[in-house]
């Protein structure tokens, strides 16, 4: 056994570790397992009647076509699927590990089969397919410019004999929506964790920094334009800024991942525009709607996972902020991804999926049950899990 | 849920939930977010106590209901791995007065692992699973336990040497 192994052992035996239990440990458990069985009810009652309506609709079909020569009127049964549901397209084997959306398509990237999906928004069709060569960790779509760009990570690693192998790149690819041909690639030498698609180009946070990749007239260039580690990054495409998070170092924070601050830049001339005051949160993640700009990450004990900041600032303004303990339930943390003009919060605690407004931090709707990542143009919304798409369905005031 | 599985699983809860929490917090870091994935696994075991209670091995079932829970709660993008240059300054002001000592670096380090990651590692050193079990619990291949152990193991390796040599 190394050195390492053996202090790792150590560590992991470190009765400094052991929690205390809450007393009121149990009566928890009861009320979050009575609340599991009725959002199961709840889950079950709406799939029942959505499979009656369904049943009814067919077997009217079925005794009309029986009647041969004679106009049935088609029953105008137009029901409103409930809050939580959605429609499901099976993708086949493999796994989901990102997805984007324009107004007319969605774009999935998946793993084991490494493949390129298009899927139609209009009637859920897979409309195009093309095998990737590498395995795709995540994506993003300049629809202005009909380009989806790709990125894989691969890392450093140690293998069974002990010899370290490999090295830390990412590996890019941009494909033309038209034909899904690769139109460019290119290799950062070092590893993503983040991308955005803005104004033509890619802005990529990696672990050496952040890249900013363009198309030149042989094909895609990458230029690191910020040093240091970048774990997330996000474009304004409104006001031509490029926002990007990285950790600090914060003594005394009740955070073990340390603290976040976050910035912004010009796109074009990459200037510093706006510097934030630290966040107590990690493994960030930034959303920019309209002219709102959200943070999500994960925290410890009471503070706030979610943050709504100022767009001249950057400083957190007192809109609404959730909390570990507050009836959204976002426990450890929250993940934020923009809509065209909704903000989508996945809960790290329940791992419901929310639709809030990104104005005033309102809760508009739930879906307690839809996993994966999610993606939405106005009117439309998409989540991913492994093996299907899902299509929310919207109603109230989240437009998606 | 009977009386009889009612009893049997509180009694299941207040024997166990120690144990089960510092399995937890290996896995996570944070206090809070093991208390939640606790909290979780028991909730969805609840439903199924009187089935769970007969087998072999209850707690077993009840731990890799916490792994999963926690590596689905973290599933983003997906999950990339969040590489520390600087370990964070400790979270007790009594820490911060001395020099990190080995399993404190070790500590911090374990925080920069993917969740997949560090789960093999605690399911391997602490819980001491075979590879076939880690791999049964992750639902995963041997191969894939493997890789993801010595990736886990090149990371604290390096992260530990660069703190030793830094002090």
């Amino acid at each position: 056994m190394t050195d390492v192994e053996q202090l790792l052992r150590e560590t992991l035996a470190d009765p400094r570790h052991r929690l205390e239990v809450n007393p009121g440990m149990y009566d928890t458990v009861r009320e979050r397992a009575h609340q599991r069985r009725r959002r199961a009810l709840q889950l079950a009652g709406a799939f029942t009647a959505v499979i009656v309506i369904a049943g009814v609709a067919t077997a009217v079909g079925v005794n009309s076509g029986n009647r041969r020569g004679e106009q049935v009127a088609a029953p105008s049964i137009t029901p409103s699927p409930p809050t939580g549901l959605a429609t499901s397209v099976d993708l086949g084997k493999g796994s989901t590990s990102a997805m984007a959306v324009t107004s007319s398509a969605v774009f999935v990237a998946r793993q084991q089969p490494n493949e390129l999906l298009q899927v139609s928004t209009a009637n859920l069709a897979i409309t195009k397919r093309v095998a990737t060569p590498d395995a795709v960790d995540d994506l993003a779509v300049d629809a202005a410019a009909g380009r989806v760009w790709t990125w894989s990570t691969s890392q450093a690693f140690v293998d069974d004999s002990g010899q370290s192998t490999g090295t830390d790149a990412t590996s890019i690819h941009l494909y033309a929506t038209s034909n899904f041909g690769i139109a460019g690639a290119v290799t950062i030498p070092t590893y993503a964790f983040d991308a955005v698609a803005l104004d033509g180009q890619l802005w990529v946070a990696t672990s050496d920094g952040l890249y900013v990749v363009t198309i030149a007239a042989n094909g895609p260039v990458a230029a690191k334009v910020i040093s240091g580690m970048v774990f997330s990054v996000a474009g304004d495409a409104v006001r031509h800024r490029v926002l990007y998070g990285k950790a600090i170092a914060a003594p005394g924070a009740a955070n073990s991942l340390g603290d976040v601050v976050i910035h912004e830049i010009d796109a074009h001339t990459h200037s510093s525009i706006a510097v934030g005051p630290p966040l107590p949160i990690g493994k960030e993640s930034i959303a920019i709607v309209g002219d709102q700009i959200w943070v999500g990450g994960y925290g410890s004990g009471s503070t706030p996972r979610l943050f709504h900041l100022d767009g001249s600032s950057l400083q957190s303004i007192p809109t609404k902020s959730y909390a570990a303990g507050d009836p959204f339930g976002l426990g450890p943390g929250a993940i934020v991804w923009p809509g065209a003009s909704v903000l989508w919060v996945r809960s790290g605690g329940s791992e419901g999926l929310a639709c809030i407004d990104p104005q005033s931090g309102a809760l508009l709707e739930q879906w307690p049950a839809v996993q994966g990542p999610v993606a939405s143009v106005r009117g439309n919304a998409f989540a991913a899990s492994d093996g299907a798409l899902d299509q929310l369905s919207l109603s109230g005031d989240c437009t998606g | 849920m009977n009386r009889s599985d009612e009893d049997d699983f509180r009694s299941f809860v207040a024997a166990r939930s120690p144990s089960l929490l510092w399995f937890a917090h290996l896995l996570t870091g944070d206090r809070h977010a093991a208390e939640d994935i606790v909290q979780t696994a028991l909730a969805k075991t609840a439903a199924g106590w009187s089935r769970v209670r007969r087998k072999e091995n209850p707690e077993g079932y009840v731990r890799r209901a916490i792994v999963n829970t926690h590596i689905n709660a973290m599933r983003r993008r997906p999950w990339r791995e969040q590489p520390r240059e600087h370990l964070p300054e400790g979270i007790d002001s009594r820490q911060r007065e001395h020099e990190l000592d080995d399993r404190d670096a070790m500590w911090h380090a374990l925080a920069g692992l993917p969740p997949r990651q560090r789960a093999v590692l605690v399911l391997r050193y602490y819980e001491d699973l075979s590879e076939s079990d880690i791999a049964d619990v992750l639902g995963c291949s041997r191969g894939t336990v493997k890789s993801q152990a010595a990736k886990g193991l090149l990371h604290l390796r390096r992260i530990v040497q660069r703190e030793d040599a830094s002090t």
